[in-house]
């Protein structure tokens, strides 16, 4: 029996031989040496083997790497049958081989890539076939259309739409900037629909971008970018990419690739549309990673002087090395270029430039409090610098600015909102008999759920600006519809108390505001404290504050009614509501120590007002609140009462001026400002009172109420100097005027002297102040210049 | 490139300054200590000038007449230098960087536990390295068929009927091919140690 063939022993040595094949061959190797040494040659064979394959990525690459395994046009035709007919192989590359073909059926040119079989298991194989089945899907005229994917004898492979075009830095060439971004931006949006489903390309570069005659960009090789860098890749093992185009991550922690990635790559694409460079172009590949990974690129401005300041902080933002701080995906980045495109601001700025200007802005503070502390900056400028600085670090949120800019195209959108909710206003106090009671609030509900719903999608497509302008209007219009609905259809209507007074009861016939009882308006309030409050949360837009401060104040108004306390004299309504004030100004107050300027100042505002407004309305009042003090000190008339409500007024502001200078911030410092004017006017308000209600009261205190407005005027001229009291300076001339003109006109009608009088102190009192000083200043010289000369 | 034995290697960077020898020295075992590097965290471009200095160190001390052969494998020695150098290198990262690249690196500092696992997964490495080099040069001894023949029976795994019919061959020439390469491959890296 002659030696059987190398595939018996190859069988027997892996164990694959079994039954009578295996003993007959068992018989030979006991005569045969050969294929005894055969056998244990094989086995040894099988070790390696198995090594080598527990290293088959590396060893793949000793093999040659980038082999073709399907070498020809007529390897894949063998492949493909009858379907495609293949023209011509087009390219190779790491992911696999693409073919030029013709579609025999629907008679369209196609691209055919055959993917290289790869190691990372049946997991990876069928996230990469999920991919494909996703972009499969994906229809959008910017990406380069999937219309097949199969396996045939082992072999994937995807069909493609045929691109005709060029490489987009190619194509390009001799362009316009503005044409150029026309074309990224289709670009763009590709990979933001893409990006949209959770498909990251991995690998964007110009050659994978092919731009057709039509300058219409095609983004090519999705999802199969996967390929190149399978699961396995991505946990461990070395890079995979295309270096110039590598974000950060890609090279040194794969485990945060995701859009942001994409991004980097555009921003590189975004860099050479500007500038015709790399940012990167280090030729030595460790060089370009150390490159990307911590260096900054030269700006583009540097290298192409026309280049527009906003593009430049578009495309670095994109090209951050923090994924965080970049664009967070393709179409965040669309909405910049877009902004810039419509000529609008454009906010991005690259945080290597926010850093720098942060940290020079924390020195320039730390200099200026030292510089105010040294007497060479009022508080005032102080203030004034640190709050712009503020506003330089953190300017508050893009969205939120564009939404309160007055542009053409936000005032119409805000204008709308308002005739929306005036029409709601309308249905709410006309009498509406000639409708079906059911379709009253009927306009009214759909306007409010259309906003509603509209603000809803906007702010979830993130188009913040546009969702402000329609949160706002359904958080006004909700509340009236609310009250609209419950008023029309009488629901829960029991306790009734019309609309302030006590009027018959109308029925069917009545205007809703007629019609609508207490409970329903605590109902309507609670409803828009509550909204006002969510949309605040969610939003985080000032505006919201405002509405949640009148919506509480509605509510507070509709609590004191049903309580049965809201009575009509003026005097103690204002007295109720002081107590909220007091209370929103501490809230206020709190919310300023701890940095919510956005909460504090509406809340500091609207409390301010709720105590000065009260106090005001009860100083003016018949019933004062020292009428108790008409029975002790009886002797005091009326006008004196309001002397001394006015008084104590006047102190109250300036006690809590200084409370507000003492909690010392930059918003307490203006508040304290607004109570010294109010406090000083106040008081020069009440000496004007007094002054022409002096006639009532009896003789002995005419005199002194008589001149008590021009000498208090002049005591708060001269008194200002003291503490530079600007509020009371100008309280006390304006004092001064109005005692002057008094005077004129009661008693000094007649007199020419009077005015000339008046005109000649002036004079005097002018140069008075001009010459004293210098004489003063002469007088502390001279003995001085007597000794000198006398020794 | 010549196919050079490790004494072979060593002996001409004994005697020869010129630079084709040093790379070709390098080529073999840098991507070694490259790859071990990144297992200590060191980011990509660290580790590449860890293995320079690594490959550096190694040199001087081998000509300085420090390296005997007698006393021990190539691999072992080398594995001494290299991991100095990247603990070396680690200590002299600043704490900002080193603290960066301990969150971006394989985390597999943690992993190790000992000094035998670090040996361990040098061993790994090294292994592969001179895989990998023998597979090269098997690639450039065989003719080109002989060679794919090996490559996508024996280690892409295609069923011999497909391998047979795509090169044109018999199955039983396939199976030699396979024999041939492997039998090579042993000899090859025998002679590597």
């Amino acid at each position: 029996m002659g030696c059987p063939e190398y595939e018996t022993i190859e069988r027997y040595a892996c164990g694959g031989l079994k039954g009578r094949d295996a003993a007959d061959f068992e018989d030979h190797l006991k005569e045969c040496r050969d294929c005894a040494a055969r056998v244990l040659q094989a086995r040894e064979n099988e070790k390696l083997l198995a090594e080598l394959r527990t290293h088959h990525a590396e060893i793949e690459g000793a093999c040659g790497g980038k082999r073709s395994f399907i070498e020809t046009p007529d390897h894949a035709q063998r492949l493909l049958g009858q379907r495609y007919r293949v023209i011509r192989k087009v390219g190779e590359g790491s992911a696999g081989e693409v073919f030029q073909a013709i579609d025999a059926v629907l008679e369209r040119l196609v691209a055919i890539k055959f993917l290289r079989p790869k190691e990372g298991g049946d997991e990876s194989a069928r996230q990469i076939w999920h991919e494909a089945r996703m972009m499969s899907r994906m229809n959008h005229p910017n990406i380069a259309q999937i219309y097949e994917i199969g396996e045939l004898e082992g072999q994937r492979f995807i069909v493609m739409e045929w691109v005709d075009g060029l490489p987009v830095t190619d194509a390009w060439k001799g362009l316009q900037v503005q044409q150029r971004l026309r074309i990224f931006l289709g670009i763009l949006e590709a990979v933001g629909a893409a990006h949209r489903r959770g498909i990251i390309h991995r690998d964007i570069k110009p050659s994978n971008i092919l731009v057709t005659a039509e300058l219409k960009a095609k983004v090519l090789d999705f999802g199969i970018a996967l390929e190149q860098s399978s699961l396995a890749d991505i946990e461990k093992g070395p890079y995979r990419g295309t270096p110039a185009y590598s974000a950060p991550e890609q090279i040194t922690e794969p485990a945060k690739i995701g859009p942001a990635t994409d991004v980097f790559a555009l921003g590189v694409l975004l860099y050479e549309l500007l500038t015709d460079t790399l940012p990167f172009s280090q030729s030595d590949v460790r060089e370009l990673f150390r490159a990307i990974r911590s260096e900054h690129p030269e700006l583009p401005a540097a290298i192409a002087a026309k280049t527009p300041i906003p593009l430049q902080n578009i495309c670095l933002k994109a090209l951050e090395k923090e994924p965080q701080n970049r664009y967070a995906d393709a179409l965040s980045l669309s909405d910049d270029i877009n902004r810039y495109l419509r000529g609008e601001k454009v906010w991005s700025r690259p945080s290597f430039l926010a850093d720098k200007i942060q940290q020079e802005v924390f020195y320039h503070g730390q200099k200026l409090k030292a510089w105010h502390k040294d007497g060479l900056l009022t508080e005032k400028e102080l203030d004034r610098l640190e709050g712009t600085y503020r506003r330089m670090i953190s300017p508050p949120d893009p969205s939120i600015i564009e939404a309160r800019k007055l542009s053409l195209s936000q005032v119409c959108l805000y204008f709308g909102g308002w005739v929306v909710v005036l029409g709601s206003f309308v249905l709410f106090y006309k009498t509406w008999n000639r409708v079906p009671l059911y379709a009253r609030p009927m306009p009214a509900i759909i306007a409010a759920g259309l906003m509603t719903a509209i603000g809803i999608v906007m702010w979830r497509r993130r188009e913040s600006r546009l969702a402000m302008g329609f949160l706002a209007t359904a958080n006004l219009l909700i509340p009236i519809t609310i009250l609209l609905t419950l008023a029309q259809w009488e629901v829960l209507s029991a306790a009734r108390y019309p609309w302030g007074k006590e009027i018959a009861y109308q029925g069917l016939h009545g205007a809703s505001y007629l019609m609508t009882g207490n409970i329903q308006l605590f109902i309507s309030t609670a409803c828009w404290l509550l909204l006002s409050l969510a949309l605040l949360r969610v939003t985080r837009s000032s505006i919201f504050v405002v509405f949640s401060i009148v919506a509480f104040l509605s509510l507070l108004t509709t609590c004191y009614k049903i309580a049965g306390l809201q009575d009509w004299k003026l005097d103690v309504i204002a007295g109720r509501y002081l107590y909220p004030g007091v209370a929103l100004f501490i809230m206020g107050a709190i919310a300023d120590r701890r940095g919510l300027l956005k909460y504090a100042w509406p809340l500091c505002a609207v409390g301010l007002a709720l105590i000065v407004v009260p106090l005001s309305v009860i100083a003016v009042s018949e019933n004062t609140l020292f009428g108790w003090l008409h029975g002790t000190v009886g002797f005091l008339s009326q006008v004196e009462h309001r002397l001394l409500s006015f008084t104590c007024n006047g102190i109250i502001y300036l006690v809590l001026a200084g409370l507000c200078r003492l909690l010392g911030t930059p918003l307490q410092r203006i508040l304290a400002q607004v109570l010294n004017w109010l406090g000083s006017l106040h008081v020069l308000v009440a000496l004007r009172m007094l002054d022409s209600k002096a006639y009532e009261l009896p003789n002995s205190r005419l005199l002194i109420y008589r001149f008590m407005l021009p000498v208090a005027s002049v005591g708060f001229v001269f008194g200002s100097v003291a503490r530079q009291m600007k509020s009371f300076f100008f309280s006390g001339l304006a004092g001064v005027a109005v005692a002057v003109h008094r005077f004129t006109v009661e008693h000094l009608d007649k007199f020419f002297a009077w005015p000339v009088s008046l005109i000649s102190a002036g004079i005097i009192w002018m140069l008075v102040s001009w010459l004293v000083p210098r004489w003063q200043a002469n007088r502390r010289l001279r003995p001085k210049g007597q000794r000198a000369s006398g020794a | 490139m010549q196919w050079l034995t490790t004494t072979q290697a060593l002996e001409s960077l004994r005697s020869s300054e010129d630079a084709p020898v040093w790379e070709q020295f390098c080529g073999h075992f840098r991507p070694v200590v490259v790859s071990f590097a990144r297992q200590f965290g060191l980011s990509a471009a660290d580790a590449e000038d860890a293995a320079q200095e690594a490959m550096t160190e190694f040199v001087k001390a081998f000509r300085g007449g420090k390296y005997d052969r007698e006393k021990g494998r190539l691999s072992n020695w080398l594995f001494g230098v290299a991991t100095r150098v990247i603990m070396n290198f680690r200590g002299h990262r600043p704490p900002e960087r080193l603290v960066a690249d301990k969150t971006s690196g394989t985390s597999f500092w943690e992993l190790i536990e000992d000094d035998r696992g670090i040996e361990q997964s040098w061993d790994i490495e090294w292994r592969r390295m001179v895989l990998k080099q023998c597979v090269e040069q098997a690639r450039r001894e065989f003719d080109r068929k002989v060679f794919e023949a090996f490559e996508l029976y024996a280690l892409s795994g295609l069923p011999v009927e497909q391998v047979a019919e795509r090169l044109a061959m018999s199955r039983n020439a396939v199976y030699i091919a396979k024999s041939r390469v492997l039998s090579r491959l042993r000899e090859l890296s025998s002679g590597f140690e």
